[in-house]
């Protein structure tokens, strides 16, 4: 994820850049492919999500689920 | 790679254009806006404008959350940063948003701890870390943004984290867009819908939008056929005498919403009685504060905050654009004193500002068509 010199911007995370599950992890959160083989770890608290699903993150909180 | 390129596809944008263009009605002007700032960084980025007739005008809405942040807010910020043992974390688009006294690149420079984080539960990591420190989590952002505060704060009460608060200047979309629709400088045709922010709040509460005040709404993804799609739906309603809420962008926006968002919103933030948006002045609940319950990760409790107003800079047209009465290019300092290096005003700083999206990507263009038309 940039900052506002980048193509998205965190604040509004407005490019719906798909961020796939990779795994799930204990307290809500999980670890999550965010392009290019990156894994970032993000909250999937309040989304029902599994691995191998695209989730759309926000600020490193999944608010939905790409169908 | 998927859900990116399927809606890139240039000979789909082409086939689509044609068809807008035969919706138009013949003499006819349609403007539309589009209230979130992502739209706007893709339209210009994708040149779309171009894909559409001329009788179609874009225009751009208040949806860009660092640049309706008023300059008041970023001197309160820079208080905070400058008290004992604060550390201030804020999202990379916040740095360079000037204040009355600065931006927070130059309170960091002047020696305060201000750090870049990508979202709170990285300022709440920052607070585990320095337990003798008070972190700070600036919080801007729309209904896409607060879910991800509002569950930080929810992390932190239940780890029992005490040394982390929030300055929470979270704002809501629907009271901005009402404004829009109550001034009396601009006549819309219709509007595009912020997509995240209704993956959160659903499609039903536009229909106030339709209803109340008879402009057609469709909720719009952010890549280039999402956009073009969009504005077809809009036509074919308005040729059809409709003024309904449709959604473009169902793969990832659910009628309802996100109700689990909403609820830890709920849960931890109230409606503030009214809040200044930049450019739109004071408008009533349109933003929101931590509850009560939550006063102990409340930075507006914690730090004794100045609150004061600042008035834009006079060359400043930001206000006009935010209300889409002036393109960014019609304002008087536009990509001369105001630059996204050196901006003096707030939509030149966010790459979803409006002015930055058309400075980075569109002002060639026009310049080109200047001269082949001179």
């Amino acid at each position: 994820m940039t900052g506002c010199t980048g193509d998205h911007c965190v604040t509004c995370s407005d490019e719906a850049v798909p961020a796939v599950v990779v795994r799930l992890l204990d307290g809500g959160l999980a670890d999550a492919d965010v392009g290019g083989g990156r894994i970032e770890r993000v909250s999937v608290a309040l989304v029902d999500a599994a691995p191998g699903d695209t989730v759309l993150v926000h600020a490193k909180e999944a608010i939905g689920v790409v169908t | 790679m998927r859900f990116v390129d399927e809606y890139r596809d240039s000979e789909k944008a082409r086939a689509l254009a044609a068809s807008i263009a035969s919706l138009c009605e013949p003499g006819r002007h349609y403007k539309f806006m589009e209230v979130c700032g992502g739209h706007t960084h893709t339209i210009y980025k994708h040149g779309l404008e171009d894909y559409l007739p001329e009788s179609i005008s874009l225009v751009h809405g208040p949806g860009c959350p660092v640049c309706v942040i008023p300059m008041g807010r970023v001197d309160d910020a820079i208080h905070i940063a400058s008290q004992p043992e604060v550390i201030l974390t804020s999202f990379g688009d916040m740095m360079r948003v000037p204040g009355g006294r600065g931006s927070f690149f130059d309170a960091k420079a002047a020696g305060a701890d201000i750090r870049m984080v990508y979202s709170p539960l990285d300022a709440l990591k920052i607070a585990e870390r320095n337990p003798s420190r008070r972190v700070v989590f600036m919080g801007i952002g729309f209904e896409t943004t607060a879910p991800s505060t509002a569950m930080t704060v929810l992390r932190a009460r239940a780890a029992g984290i005490t040394n982390f608060s929030v300055f929470c200047n979270h704002v809501t979309i629907l009271p901005a867009i009402k404004a829009i629709l109550d001034s009396p400088d601009l006549r819309l045709d219709g509007f595009l819908g912020p997509g995240h922010v209704s993956t959160v709040i659903g499609c039903r509460p536009y229909s106030f939008i339709t209803g109340d005040y008879g402009k057609p709404l469709v909720v719009a993804g952010f890549e280039p056929l999402d956009l073009l799609q969009a504005v077809h739906m809009l036509l074919t309603q308005l040729a059809s005498g409709r003024s309904e809420v449709e959604n473009q962008y169902g793969r990832v926006v659910p009628w309802e919403g996100n109700t689990k968002a909403l609820e830890a919103i709920a849960k931890t933030m109230e409606l503030r009685p009214y809040f200044e948006w930049r450019g739109l002045g004071f408008i009533s609940h349109s933003a929101l504060r931590l509850r009560d319950e939550y006063a102990d990760f409340d930075a507006e409790r914690i730090f004794d905050i100045p609150g004061g107003r600042v008035a834009d800079p006079k060359a400043c047209q930001c206000g006009e654009v935010l209300k889409g009465v002036l393109k960014p290019w019609e304002c008087k300092v536009f990509g001369t004193a105001c630059t996204p290096e050196t901006p003096i005003g707030t939509c030149m700083v966010s790459s979803e500002g409006a002015c930055a999206a058309y400075y980075n990507f569109g002002r060639f263009t026009r310049e080109r068509v200047k001269e082949a038309t001179r």
